[in-house]
C-alpha cells in the first residue's frame, strides 16, 4: 500500500468514526463565521481554546469513567477543592511546586474515595458521587467560610495568563493532557482493559482483570484531571472561588457524550471528547459573538447537544 | 482528498477572516439576570443606551466568575469601546479587568467594586452609608436596647461593607448586642439561617438581612416562630416585593433602598463620556434611601 492510500484509508476511518460530530463542529463554525465577522480569527480561536480548557480536561477524566459504565458527578466540586487547596498551600507559605503536587494529590485522593466507595462498597457511582459532590463542595468552603481566597503566587497565575511559543500555556496543557490520555486509552494494556471492562464486565472478570483496582484507578484519573482543571481555573481567575466549577460535571458529560462516548460503557475516544468539548466552547463563544441573549443561549445549547448526538447516532446506525 | 479538503478549509478561513465587522459601543457583563436588582439595572442601561444612541450588548455571568471572564474575553475579541462589569467577585474580577486593560479597553464597574484592580470609574451604592442607615434605624426601632441577628453573604464585598457598617452603627449603642450572624445567600438558605438563629436565641428583637431575599425570609421565619410582636426586620436592596412587604407586614419594618435604575443610567452615561475621551470621576457613589411604611 502506498503512503498516499494509507493516509487516505486513515482519513476515511477517522471520518467514519467522527464524521457526524466533526460535521456538527464544522457546521457551527460556518454558521458563526457567516453571522459574526470576528468569529473566524486566530485571536478568537485562541480565545475559545482557553475558555474550553477547563471543561476539556475534566471531560478527558469523565471519558474514562463513562467508558467504564460509571459516572462521576463530583468533578465540579473537585475543581473547586483543587483551587482552594492551592490557595491554602500558598497561605501556608509553600512554593509553587509543592503546592501543585499537593493539589494534584488531593484530586487523586478525592477520586480514590469515589472509586473505593463504588468498587468496594458496591454502591452505584451515581449515588456515591452525588454524595461526594456535596461533601467536597462543603469542604471547599471550610477554610474561608465561603469567601473566595486570593492566589498571588506568580507561577500559578502565569499558567492562566502567560504564553509559550506564541500559544497560551493553558492550551499547551490541554494538548499534553490530551496526548497522554489518548495514548493511555488507545495504545496501552490499561486502556484495553478499560474498554473490555466497560463493554462486558463479566468477560473482564473471567479474563483476569482486577476490576475493582481498575475502577479505583479510573476514578483517580478523573479526580486528577478535575484537579488540574481546578488549577487552570483558579489561575485564570487569580483566586479560588468556593462556587467554582458548579455544574461543570454536566458540561464534561455533554462533551464526552457528544464525542461518542456511550453511557452504557465500552465505547468512546479522547479524540471524540476533545471535539465534543470544542463544540461546547464554540457554541458558548459563537453565541456571544452573535450577541444572542443569555437565556436563549441556554436553550440553543441544549438543542444543539440534542441535534449533534442525534446526527452522530444516526450516522453510526447508517454504517452498521 | 485530504489536500483538497485542507486547502478548501484554509481558503475559506482566509476569506472569512478578512471580513471584519467591528462591534463598537459598550459591552456589559452583569452578575446575574435572576434578581430584580440586576433586571432593573440592565433595563435602565438598555433604555439609556437607546436614548444616547450607543450600541450596548449585555452578557450574563450567571454568578460564575469563569463565565464572566469568558464574556469579557469575547467582548475584547469583538472590539467594543468600553466594558461595563458588575463583578461576580470583587477580587477574582481582576483577571477580566487586566485582560481588558491589556487590550486597551477601559472598564467601568457597577454595583460591586473591584478589589485589586484599577478601573476607570466605579458606580455603586454607598454601602457604608447604607449600612450605617440600617444600623441607626435598627437602634431607633429597638429603643436602643435588645438582641440583633444578621443574615450575611460574606463573599460579596459590598455586602461585607454594609454589614460591617451596620455592626459599627449598632456598636455605638451599648445596650444592643449582636447575638448571631449566619450566611443565607438564597431565600431558602436565609430562611433556614433565620429559623436556626431564632431557635438558638428566642429573645432576638431585630434581624438585619443583607438583601431583600434575606429580610423577606427572616420575616417569614419570625411569623412562623410566632414572634410577630417581638422582632423587627430590616432589609437592604428595596426592590418592589420588599417595599410592598414593608407596607403590609408589620414585621418587615424597613428596607434600605438601592437605586439600580440610577446606577444603570449613570454607567451608560459614564461609558459614553469615556468613549468621547472625557475624564470621569473614579468613584460615583449613589446614596441609598430608607424606605419605611407609607
Amino acid at each position: 500500500m502506498s503512503e498516499q492510500t494509507a493516509s487516505n484509508a486513515a482519513f476515511i476511518k477517522i471520518m467514519k468514526q467522527y464524521g457526524g460530530i466533526f460535521l456538527s463542529l464544522i457546521i457551527l463554525c460556518v454558521i458563526f463565521s457567516l453571522t459574526s465577522g470576528r468569529f473566524l480569527s486566530v485571536a478568537n480561536f485562541t480565545n475559545i481554546l482557553q475558555q474550553v480548557a477547563v471543561i476539556a480536561i475534566a471531560a478527558f477524566g469523565m471519558t474514562w469513567v463513562i467508558l467504564l459504565g460509571e459516572i462521576d458527578l463530583s468533578i465540579g466540586s473537585i475543581i473547586a477543592v483543587a483551587g482552594m487547596v492551592g490557595a491554602q498551600c500558598f497561605a501556608f507559605g509553600l512554593g509553587f511546586a509543592p503546592a501543585l503536587a499537593i493539589t494534584v494529590l488531593a484530586g487523586a485522593l478525592l477520586g480514590f474515595v469515589n472509586g473505593a466507595l463504588t468498587a468496594k462498597l458496591l454502591l452505584p457511582s451515581f449515588i456515591v458521587t452525588v454524595a461526594t459532590m456535596g461533601i467536597y463542595r462543603g469542604l471547599v468552603s471550610l477554610p474561608t467560610n465561603g469567601a473566595p481566597a486570593m492566589i498571588d503566587n506568580e507561577t500559578w497565575t502565569a499558567i492562566g495568563s502567560d504564553s509559550f511559543l506564541g500559544l497560551p500555556i493553558i492550551i499547551w496543557i490541554v494538548v499534553v493532557l490530551f496526548l497522554i490520555n489518548h495514548i493511555l486509552l488507545s495504545k496501552t494494556t490499561f486502556g484495553r482493559r478499560a474498554y473490555l471492562t466497560g463493554g462486558n464486565r463479566e468477560a473482564a472478570v473471567y479474563s483476569g482483570i482486577k476490576v475493582d483496582r481498575l475502577k479505583i484507578s479510573i476514578f483517580m484519573i478523573s479526580g486528577v484531571m478535575a484537579a488540574i482543571s481546578g488549577v487552570l481555573l483558579s489561575s485564570r481567575l487569580f483566586s479560588a472561588q468556593t462556587n467554582a466549577g458548579m455544574s461543570y460535571e454536566l458540561d464534561a458529560i455533554a462533551a464526552a457524550v457528544l464525542g461518542g462516548t456511550s453511557l452504557a460503557g465500552g465505547v468512546g475516544t479522547m479524540v471524540g471528547t476533545l471535539i465534543g468539548a470544542l463544540i461546547i466552547g464554540v457554541m458558548n463563544n459563537g453565541m456571544n459573538m452573535m450577541s444572542v441573549p443569555y437565556f436563549y443561549q441556554l436553550i440553543v445549547k441544549g438543542l444543539v447537544i440534542l441535534i449533534a448526538v442525534w446526527l452522530d447516532v444516526r450516522s453510526k446506525r447508517a454504517k452498521a | 482528498m485530504t489536500f483538497t479538503l485542507k486547502s478548501l478549509i484554509a481558503s475559506a478561513a482566509f476569506t472569512l477572516a478578512a471580513t471584519h465587522a467591528f462591534a463598537d459601543g459598550i459591552g456589559a457583563s452583569l452578575l446575574t439576570q435572576q434578581h430584580p436588582f440586576y433586571i432593573e439595572l440592565a433595563d435602565a442601561m438598555k433604555a439609556e443606551a437607546k436614548d444616547k444612541n450607543v450600541a450596548l450588548e449585555v452578557a450574563i455571568a450567571n454568578q460564575d466568575l469563569n463565565k464572566q471572564l469568558a464574556d469579557v474575553e469575547d467582548f475584547i475579541v469583538k472590539g467594543v469601546d468600553v466594558i461595563v462589569i458588575s463583578p461576580v467577585d470583587s477580587q477574582g474580577v481582576r483577571a477580566a479587568i487586566n485582560k481588558a486593560e491589556k487590550a486597551g479597553i477601559k472598564v467601568i464597574t457597577v454595583d460591586v467594586p473591584a478589589a485589586d484592580a484599577k478601573v476607570t470609574s466605579h458606580i455603586g451604592t454607598d454601602n457604608y452609608t447604607g449600612g450605617v442607615q440600617a444600623g441607626e434605624l435598627m437602634a431607633k426601632l429597638l429603643d436602643n436596647k435588645g438582641k440583633v441577628a444578621i443574615i450575611d453573604y460574606p463573599t460579596v464585598q459590598s455586602v461585607v461593607n454594609r454589614v460591617d457598617c451596620f455592626k459599627k452603627a449598632i456598636g455605638e449603642h451599648k445596650d444592643i448586642e449582636i447575638v448571631a450572624q449566619q450566611t443565607g445567600i438564597t431565600r431558602a438558605e436565609a430562611l433556614a439561617a433565620a429559623q436556626n438563629m431564632l431557635q438558638a436565641n428566642p429573645d432576638i428583637t431585630g434581624i438585619f438581612g443583607f438583601g431583600d431575599d434575606a429580610a423577606l425570609a427572616a420575616a417569614v421565619a419570625v411569623k412562623a416562630a410566632g414572634l410577630d410582636g417581638q422582632v423587627k426586620v430590616i432589609g437592604f436592596d428595596g426592590m418592589e416585593e420588599a417595599r410592598k412587604a414593608v407596607d403590609s407586614n408589620p414585621v418587615m419594618a424597613a428596607v434600605i433602598q438601592q437605586f439600580p435604575d440610577q446606577m444603570g443610567k449613570q454607567a451608560v452615561d459614564t461609558a459614553v463620556k469615556v468613549i468621547a475621551g472625557e475624564t470621569v470621576p473614579e468613584e460615583q457613589p449613589i446614596v441609598p434611601g430608607v424606605y419605611t411604611k407609607k
